[in-house]
This record gives structure tokens, C-alpha cells and sequence, in this order.
């Protein structure tokens, strides 16, 4: 075994207060939910490490303020983030309505090439939603971007939805060193066993009897 | 305005005022107005302490009293009282003592006080810090003393009862790493100071931190930190301890053969010692020793002994198997061969191979070991071949051997930053070889009668190796199986007869095989006498080792568990505080009037932090230039808490953009904590408009005072003022009714007052003033005569353009010494502001002609109002100052046209 992680990603969560981006951080990281609504008034981060095609990949996620005052502060941080969440509440057609100016504040502010998804927030409580899954999927259809309806609450598709940001985030990453090395890689032997350089070569090498 | 401007005038080259402030001094009841300048010259300070005319502009405004040295002896002590540290926004009093000599001052509340205060704290800090061995000798005071020399004299402050407490109003209840430090450095003063008999009064604490890292201390913060590497380390260490939540132990047979050929060549199949197994065996180590006995081998480490005996082995290996050789290692006549059955070859790993001399000179190859590690599955194994010294009384030396070996024999890890591994450091190790410990203490015959009565039992208990480790001093925690062969050495070669040479050796066990690790059973260990080939007799020892295999989904589980841990415990050792509040509303702020509120940040978090304001995007400091926080950074430990000062301050260069309406008091701190969060508070606040800071254009349109008119209407007109057309029905006034208020104010009442524009007015009734001028709510200004000047030249001093306007400044300058072309100028100024140069020069004259009481001359005046009317855009040096001068005197000499303006202005 060598090192722990392989790549660390950087992650950011956006949208109006309210939706449940810190309840959404809080299911991924610690496996818990609050109640308790506490809003975010800063940026707070947490870290998970997952593993994805046998690489071990350090999520490091960005929780941002989504009240309308820190709005120009929080374009800041866009720069950093590989990876962009939108999240809106399925409850609140307000927060789903403001996605459009999400994603005009990261096509502004973040970079061009940064993964992003469209969240759908408290499936689980379906008996207020006002916001139809086929609503959220034409707009992320509209869009070119992914779309998942989660519930931090009743840990519906969180875990699905870090995996599939971080998965992409890794495609894009592999479509880039492939164009950066044009050479493939060689076949294995016959028989391979793992073996560092010695000092003294060896003279002979795996013979099957 | 800042007054160390002026200070500096007054100073020599090479001497600089780092910072000044205006403060009232405190002798006997007797309330005077100073002006403090701390002084700088290379390495030394000292205080300087002037009186001055209201609001110091130029060196010729204030007047050097006292200097005071900071030296050793020097000290600052605030002495506020209890009551007034209850009231945010009091003043600050101090005791400066010096010698035997004390002054109290009263300092205005305000970060910058505190500022002035720690930049004097820091300059003392710095004297203690060499005393006694550097001693300032403050020789560049000298000239300073001759002027000063009569204003010498500080009286005692007889009888001040006063508490004494740290410089900050509020202690801070932070135990910081700082102030630790300070206080070591302030037991380091005191036990200086008790050594050289004097006494050290006190000190003010910085209230600025240090730049100082935080040391780590807490393990589990340095996770997030990868250079440490401690992530992995932990991962690996938690793999290591629940190994066996995902390893079960798999036996595996392992053939190990040891056989000193004596340089013969393979004369017979070797399948009666390699094959003598029942099945075939999963591993076979196969160690040689005198491989080769010739100079050449010894030379040049070459043999073509070496493929024989490997060709020879290859036909001897069980036939029912396929085997892999994986490795093959030779030191001159000691060699080891490592060959797997094809099926667990996908399992070795991390094969190295290394070898050791211990022979002549305790370096060369005749004697040594060879040696291979690897691992296979989840288990490290080690295999030693060795060769130890040789001939019966050199047991100590073959002891010694061992001991070299295990020492000397390193492993490189694939892992770079990893030490080398050692052979006990392995799961398993495994040692074969021509040990040559002998039989001692009996006799030749006695042994002979011994082995053929097979009693081996009796025999080996004077075996040297046997004798050796029970007394521990060899092979320690190896173990043995039991000897049920006949000693293996020596032998007629070619026969089992024993030596018959006239050396008549006493036969013994050299050729031996040991283990060392769990789970290790040993099921045959024999010699092989059908093997003539050699003076020694071949020996070998199955063993059944359990290996520990992995299992790949449980071992899973425990990686993603153990993972999951380190996050969180990683995410637990985010640094974290909590804040008192998170939003500000400052009320009716005004112009030059502090507001303040305090912010606690507590660190309820797990680790110390730093914390620091930070810059948004695209701005230029971390808060408007209205706002002060402070401190601005500091650190804190854990549970600690630290109060936060935030300022208001509105000044006349933050005041006309807000009385415009084009600047809004509202601002979004940024609390950053290094590697941590960052948290926002909301500031916000109302701003009352003020004549001060607004423009003479918007004034002269408002026929109201300014707090009367709604906030929509101050911008229209303050649009309009910009705009050439003016609508009849809004007629502008000739001067804006606050300057005429003013000037009214001191041409009834103040036209004999002496020493006006040359004693500072008191603060507070510059405030009543200000309220009176903004609201209209009394019909005379209250205050005395040298607070409504002073407010007069505030005014002039806040325009956003002065009375002369920028664009004007280098016209006036380059004709400063023509009369008739300064007047010309005048004449092309806006018309408000040509009203209100004249209607001020008028009055100016009115005021030289009563010199006789009010003591004002041309040459008093011109400086002062010279640099308020005409100011630069940029900072002025002493050439451009005396030409504002020369070219504002030309106005204060009344001529004929003068009288006629006078005549027309009956206000």
C-alpha cells in the first residue's frame, strides 16, 4: 500500500438558502442529519475520501452562504472548485427558478472547464414538492448537466450524487492526460511478479519449469 | 488629518514622526491641548510632546515642549478608572514616567490611540530586549533640549488614585501564545532589573500580535497537512492493528535445504534430498555453501560450479509440480535459490536480495550469508544462507557472525522514505547454512560410541549452538527442531565413513536450519547420508507455515472504515470558532464621530487557530476605509476567546461620497481562519449627512439644512451642482448658509478673541457645532469662539474640491508672485466658489484689523488657511507650500475693489 489518496478534488456546493447544501455536506461526510436549521454564513468545508475505479480519490467540499447579500462574496471561491453543485429545494419553486442564475454566476466566475450537477434537494418530502422531477430533468437536460433528486434527510442518492460528480470530475482529468501522452501503455507478461531494481542484476530470470 | 505631517517639519534629516496623536494633558486640574509625536532616529525614540493651534497643518503650528526618551527607565501605564473602562468610547488616560518625572495625558478613544500606543510599546520593548549591554545614548535629542530647555519642568501627579490595568479596555481573555511570550519576556526584564538594582514601573502590553506560528502540538491536526504524511502513517498503522479483520492464515509447505558441496561438482541426481517429500512442496529454499573453493571464486566472485549445482537442483525438485525460480543470490561460495510452484508466483511481491562478508578481515566472502526476502500474500519472509567461522574453539566468533550478519544485511524498501529492513524485522525469517558449531568437551571415541548407540539426545546436549542459545547469546527467539540425524560433518568424501584423515575431526552438527515467527510447524528435519558427494552430508526441514492471505472484500471494508475515521477525525480538527453576533447596524453615524461595537470570536473548535480579515475580490484592504477592526489577526488557543473592536469613523475622505448617496455604510467582513472556515459579518450602518464633506455647489443649493431634506433630494442636487444649467426657480445661494453661520458667528462675537485659529477648540462642542449647522436646531452656535474656528477650518478642510479647485492649483502656483494675475485667476472660478473666497478674504481683513487684541498678523493667517483653500491634488513639499503661501497673501492686503464687495455684503 502506498499513499491514502490518489487525486484531491475540490468541490463546491451553490444555491439559495435553505435548500439543505450544509444537511446535503453533513449526510456525506458524517453520515448524520440535524434538524435543526442553522443557516451558513461563510464557507465551511468537509472531507471524504472515496474510492473510484480502484483510485483513491480526497473530496474536499466547499459549503457555501446562500443568502442573497453574500452572493458577490461567495463567487470567489468559484475559481477554485472542480466540481460545482447546484442545489435547489423540490419544496420551494423560488430556489428551483433561481438555478438559471446559479449557473450565469459560475459560466461568470468559475472555470470553463468545471464539472457541475443539478441536485433536487428533500425528495422525501413529496407531499409539498412544487417542483416536478421532469422539470428538474428538462432543465438539466437544457443545460448539459446532471441531474439527481436527493434527500439528505432519508440519505436518498447523496452518495450517488458526490460519486457521480467526482466520477466525471476523474473522465475529464484522463481525457486530458491521455491528449497529454499519445503513447499507451504496454502489455503485461506472461507471469508477472512485482519486483524493485536490485543493486546486483539478476542473471537469471522466472523460468517455468 | 494626520498631524505627524506637521511634527516632521520641525524635525532634523534622517529623523522621522512615525505616528502622532492629539491628547490633553492632565497637570494639576489644568486641562492643556498636546501633541504627541513618536520620533524615530535609526534605532532610538522618544516622545515629542508640542502645544499647538487647533489642528496642526504645518511646522509652524506647533511648538515643542517636552521630550522624553524612551529608554529603559521610560514606561506608559494606563490608569483609566473602573467606571470609565465600563464605556465603550471613553477616553484613554495614561501615566508617562520618566526618571522621576510623570505626565498623565488624556487620549482620544480609538484604534488609533491604541496604534500610537503599541508602536511606543514596541519602541521600549526594543530597548529592554538589549539592555544592559546596548544602551540608547540619544545624542540627536541634544539640539532639541537647547530650545526646549526652559519648558523643562513635569511636576508630580500628587495623590492620583487610579487603578492600574492592561492597555486594552476590555482584558482580553485570550491565553494566547503571545502573551505567554510576553510574559517571559517581562520576567526576563524583571530579573534584569532586579540585577541591576533599578525598577521597572510597568509596561504596556502589545495589543498587536507578533508574528508568531502556532506550534502544532495536536497529532490529529496534522492531518489535513500532507507533508507530514501522517494520513498514510495513520492508515497504515490502523491496517496493521485489524489485520485480522480481513486476513486469514492459509499453510504453505517450504522445502529449506542446506548443503556445503566442499567446491566438489555434481556428481549424482539430487532427488533423494530435494524430492524426498511426499508431496510436493509449495516453496523451496535451497542454500549452498563452498560452492567454489578456488582463488577465482574468491577473486572475482565467478564460478561455473554455480549453473551446474543450479542445473543439478532444477533435475532434483519434486517432479509432480511446476516450479518457478524467482530468485537466485551468491556471495563467492554461499549461494541461495528460490523456487515457487507456478500457481502462487501472482502472489510474491517485493523481492530483494542482499548479501554480507564476514571472512577475512571480517569482510571478504569465504565466509557470510546470502539473503532474500519477499512477501508473499499479506506475510514479509526472510531466508538466510549462511557460512560461520569455522574449527571448534571459534564459537565466539561464529556468535559474532550471526550478530554482523543481522546488522550489516539491509532490505531498500520500495518506499523511499522508509528506512531500510533489517532481517529480524520480518513476519518470518527463515536461517539455513553451514553454521559450523561443533561437539566440544568429549572425547572423538565417546562421540562415535554415542552416535551409534543413536543417542542423539545425549549427544546434542553438547552441541554448541544448542549450548549457545540456551544461554541466549545467539539466535535469539529462533527456534530449532529436534535433531534426530547423526552429525553431518565431516566425511570421507565419496563415503560415509568418517574422516579417517590424520586430523581425525570430531564429528558435528554444522549444517543446521532454524525458523523464527508464528505459525510455523516444522514436519521433517533429517539429514541425507545417500549423498557422498561432499564431506558434509545435505540437510533439509519441511516446514508447514501459515500465511497470512487476504481477504479482498473484508479488507475492503476495513480500508473504507479505517478511511472513513481518519476523515473524520480530520473534519473534527477543522478549525472552528463561534462569533457573538454576526451582524452590525450602526445608528446615526456622523461626520468625525467614532462608533464602536465589540465582537467576541470564541474557539469552541478542537484545535488552536489563526484567524485574520481578509480581502474580498477586488478590493483593496479587507473592510471600507469608515471601518476599522482590531486586532485585525491574531491567534487563538483552544476554548480561548478574543473581543474584536469594530470602528466607524467617517472622515472627510469617506464623507462626500456617503453624503452624495453614492456610497452606502455597508460592508461584509471576511473572518478567515487559517486552514479553516470562513465566516462573514454583515456591517451596516445609517450616515447622516453632513455640510462637512459636501461639495460648496450642493450647498448652495439647499435651502434647508441638509438632515432636513430627504436623502432623494441631497442627490438630485447633487447631480445638479455638477451641471452648468441652472433653473431660475432654484437659484443657488451666493455662499451655502453653513459657511455664513460660521463666519457670522466669529465676525460678532470672535473679531477681538485672542489667539483665534491658534488654540484647538474642544471635540465635543465641535460635535454641537456640527448638529446645529446639519439640523438648523438653534438659531446661534454654541461653542466657544475657538471651537466654531476650528469648525470652520474643518469645513474648508473636508470639501471634496477646495474653495480653489484642483484643476486651478498649478495655475495659481506658477503665478504666485504676480498680484494682478492671482486676482485674475480668482475671477474664473465658479461662481460659488469665487463668493466664497472673497466673502472669507474679506473677513480676514476685517479680523488683521483688529491684530491689536486677536494678536493675527499676515503672516499668521496666510499659512493657515493657504493650504486649506488651495490644496494640492497630490502631497505638497516645501516649495509648493511657500508658494500657496505667497500667492494667498496677495488677498489678505485690502485694496479699493475689496472695500466696494465688503460694501455690497451687508450680511
Amino acid at each position: 500500500m502506498a499513499k491514502t489518496y490518489d487525486y484531491l478534488f475540490k468541490l463546491l456546493l451553490i444555491g439559495d438558502s435553505g435548500v439543505g447544501k450544509t444537511c446535503l455536506l453533513f449526510r456525506f461526510s458524517e453520515d448524520a442529519f440535524n434538524t435543526t436549521f442553522i443557516s451558513t454564513i461563510g464557507i465551511d468545508f468537509k472531507i471524504r475520501t472515496i474510492e473510484l475505479d480502484g483510485k483513491k480519490i480526497k473530496l474536499q467540499i466547499w459549503d457555501t452562504a446562500g443568502q442573497e447579500r453574500f452572493r458577490t462574496i461567495t463567487t470567489a471561491y468559484y475559481r477554485g472548485a472542480m466540481g460545482i453543485m447546484l442545489v435547489y429545494d423540490i419544496t420551494n419553486e423560488k430556489s428551483f427558478d433561481n438555478i438559471k442564475n446559479w449557473i450565469r454566476n459560475i459560466e461568470e466566475h468559475a472555470s470553463s472547464d468545471v464539472e457541475r450537477m443539478i441536485l433536487g434537494n428533500k425528495c422525501d418530502m413529496n407531499d409539498k414538492r412544487q417542483v416536478s422531477k421532469e422539470r428538474g430533468e428538462k432543465l438539466a437536460i437544457d443545460y448539459g448537466i446532471k441531474f439527481l433528486e436527493t434527500s439528505a434527510k432519508s440519505s436518498t442518492n447523496v452518495e450517488e450524487a458526490f460519486v457521480t460528480l467526482a466520477r466525471d470530475i476523474m473522465t475529464r482529468l484522463n481525457r486530458k492526460m491521455n491528449e497529454n501522452n499519445p503513447s499507451g501503455g504496454g502489455g503485461g507478461g506472461a507471469v508477472k511478479i512485482t519486483e524493485s531494481r536490485s543493486k546486483k542484476p539478476s542473471f537469471f530470470r522466472c523460468i517455468l519449469l | 488629518m494626520d498631524q505627524s505631517v506637521a511634527i516632521q517639519e520641525t524635525l532634523a534629516e534622517g529623523e522621522s514622526c512615525t505616528i502622532a496623536v492629539e491628547c490633553v494633558s492632565l497637570l494639576n486640574d489644568v486641562r492643556d491641548s498636546k501633541l504627541i509625536g513618536l520620533v524615530r532616529q535609526n534605532k532610538e525614540h522618544a516622545l515629542f510632546i508640542y502645544s499647538h493651534r487647533r489642528m496642526a497643518i504645518t511646522g509652524e503650528d506647533v511648538t515643542l515642549g517636552q521630550i522624553i526618551p524612551i529608554s529603559y527607565d521610560f514606561s506608559v501605564v494606563e490608569v483609566s478608572s473602573p467606571d470609565e473602562l465600563a464605556v465603550v468610547g471613553a477616553d484613554t488616560r495614561v501615566r508617562v514616567t520618566f526618571l522621576e518625572e510623570e505626565l498623565e495625558l488624556k487620549l482620544p478613544f480609538g484604534s488609533h490611540t491604541r496604534l500610537f500606543l503599541s508602536e511606543v510599546n514596541r519602541a521600549w520593548s526594543d530597548v529592554c530586549q538589549q539592555y544592559p549591554k546596548e544602551e540608547p545614548k540619544f545624542d540627536w535629542l541634544t539640539k532639541y533640549r537647547k530650545v526646549s530647555k526652559g519648558a523643562r519642568s513635569l511636576r508630580k501627579s500628587i495623590g492620583a488614585t487610579t487603578v492600574k490595568m492592561s492597555q486594552m479596555k476590555k482584558a482580553e481573555r485570550a491565553h494566547t501564545a503571545n502573551s505567554s511570550a510576553l510574559k517571559k519576556e517581562d520576567e526576563s526584564a524583571r530579573g534584569d532589573a532586579l540585577q541591576s538594582q533599578e525598577k521597572v514601573k510597568g509596561e504596556v502590553k502589545d495589543d498587536l500580535i507578533r508574528n508568531s506560528q502556532p506550534v502544532l502540538s495536536n497529532k490529529a491536526q496534522m492531518l489535513g497537512m500532507p507533508q507530514f504524511g501522517l494520513r498514510d502513517n495513520l492508515i497504515k498503522c490502523e491496517l496493521l492493528k485489524n489485520e485480522d479483520a480481513y486476513t486469514y492464515i492459509e499453510n504453505y509447505s517450504f522445502f529449506l535445504g542446506t548443503y556445503n558441496v566442499n567446491g566438489q561438482t555434481p556428481k549424482e541426481s539430487l532427488s533423494p534430498w530435494l524430492a524426498s517429500t511426499a508431496s510436493p512442496p509449495d516453496f523451496y529454499l535451497i542454500g549452498f555453501q563452498e560452492l567454489d573453493l578456488s582463488k577465482e571464486a574468491f577473486l572475482f566472485n565467478d564460478t561455473p560450479k554455480e549453473p551446474e549445482w543450479m542445473l543439478a537442483v532444477y533435475k532434483g525438485l519434486h517432479p509432480d509440480a511446476k516450479y518457478a525460480l524467482v530468485k537466485l543470490v551468491r556471495l563467492v561460495g554461499i549461494m541461495l535459490l528460490f523456487y515457487v510452484k507456478a500457481e502462487h508466483a501472482p502472489h510474491i511481491s517485493e523481492v530483494e536480495a542482499e548479501t554480507v562478508g564476514t571472512g577475512v578481515m571480517g569482510r571478504m566472502g569465504n565466509k557470510g550469508a546470502v539473503s532474500i526476502r519477499f512477501q508473499f500474500h499479506n506475510s514479509d519472509i526472510c531466508v538466510v544462507n549462511s557460512h560461520l567461522a569455522a574449527h571448534t574453539e571459534e564459537f565466539e566468533r561464529r556468535n559474532q557472525d550471526f550478530k554482523d550478519i543481522c546488522r550489516r544485511i539491509q532490505f531498500r524498501q520500495e518506499d523511499p522514505t522508509l528506512p531500510p529492513l533489517t532481517i529480524l524485522k520480518h513476519n518470518i525469517v527463515l536461517w539455513l547454512g553451514d553454521l559450523n558449531y561443533r561437539i566440544s568437551d568429549l572425547e572423538v571415541d565417546h562421540v562415535k560410541d554415542l552416535i551409534s548407540k543413536k543417542d542423539f539426545e545425549t549427544l546434542h546436549t553438547y552441541d554448541q549452538l544448542k549450548r549457545q542459545m540456551d544461554e541466549e547469546v545467539v539466535f535469539v527467539g529462533f527456534t530449532e527442531g529436534e535433531i534426530d540425524f547423526q552429525p553431518t560433518y565431516k566425511y570421507d568424501t565419496g563415503s560415509d565413513q568418517w574422516d579417517t584423515s590424520e586430523k581425525c575431526r570430531v564429528p558435528a552438527w554444522c549444517d543446521r536450519i532454524l525458523w523464527r515467527g508464528k505459525s510455523i510447524k516444522q514436519l521433517h528435519y533429517q539429514s541425507h547420508m545417500t549423498l557422498k558427494t561432499s564431506d558434509h552430508k545435505p540437510v533439509s526441514s519441511l516446514l508447514e507455515i501459515g500465511i497470512k492471505v487476504v481477504n479482498e472484500e473484508s479488507y475492503k471494508r476495513t480500508f473504507e472504515e479505517i478511511v472513513r475515521q481518519i476523515d473524520r477525525l480530520e473534519n473534527d480538527c477543522i478549525p472552528s470558532v463561534s462569533l457573538s453576533e454576526r451582524e452590525f447596524h450602526f445608528q446615526d453615524v456622523k461626520f468625525m464621530q467614532h462608533q464602536a461595537r465589540t465582537v467576541t470570536v470564541h474557539n469552541d473548535g478542537q484545535v488552536p487557530c489563526q484567524f485574520e480579515f481578509i480581502q474580498k475580490l477586488d478590493e483593496p484592504a479587507y473592510c471600507k476605509p469608515w471601518l476599522t477592526a482590531n486586532p485585525a489577526k491574531g491567534f487563538l488557543a483552544q476554548g480561548a476567546s478574543v473581543d474584536i473592536d469594530l470602528e466607524v469613523f467617517v472622515n472627510r475622505h469617506t464623507a462626500p461620497e456617503l453624503n452624495a448617496g453614492l456610497q452606502q455604510l455597508e460592508d461584509i467582513l471576511v473572518l478567515h481562519l487559517e486552514r479553516g472556515k470562513d465566516y462573514f459579518i454583515s456591517i451596516t450602518g445609517s450616515y447622516l449627512p453632513s455640510c462637512f464633506g459636501s461639495s460648496l455647489s450642493a450647498l448652495c443649493l439647499l435651502r434647508e439644512p441638509i438632515q432636513d431634506m430627504p436623502l432623494e433630494s441631497i442627490r438630485e442636487l447633487s447631480v445638479k451642482s455638477n451641471s452648468p444649467v441652472i433653473d431660475s426657480a432654484d437659484k443657488p445661494q451666493e455662499i451655502p448658509k453653513e459657511i455664513w453661520m460660521m463666519v457670522d458667528h466669529l465676525f460678532r462675537y470672535a473679531k477681538k478673541q485672542e489667539d483665534l485659529f491658534q488654540q484647538p477648540g474642544l471635540r465635543s462642542e465641535f460635535e454641537e457645532i456640527r448638529d446645529c449647522l446639519d439640523t438648523g436646531c438653534l438659531d446661534t452656535l454654541p461653542g466657544s469662539n475657538h471651537s466654531v474656528a476650528e469648525a470652520l477650518l474643518l469645513f474648508l478642510d473636508a470639501l471634496p474640491e477646495p474653495v480653489i479647485p484642483f484643476s486651478f492649483y498649478q495655475q495659481c502656483l506658477d503665478c504666485c508672485s504676480d498680484s494682478s494675475h492671482c486676482r485674475q485667476i480668482i475671477s474664473m472660478l465658479p461662481q460659488c466658489h469665487k463668493n466664497v473666497f472673497n466673502y472669507l478674504t474679506a473677513f480676514l481683513q476685517e479680523l488683521l484689523r483688529h491684530s491689536a487684541y486677536n494678536r493675527l498678523d499676515v503672516n499668521v493667517v496666510a499659512p493657515i488657511f493657504a493650504g486649506l483653500l488651495l490644496r494640492s491634488p497630490d502631497k505638497q513639499d516645501i516649495n509648493e507650500k511657500r508658494k500657496v503661501k505667497e500667492f494667498f497673501q496677495h488677498f489678505l492686503v485690502q485694496t479699493s475693489s475689496d472695500r466696494d464687495i465688503h460694501e455690497k455684503s451687508p450680511e
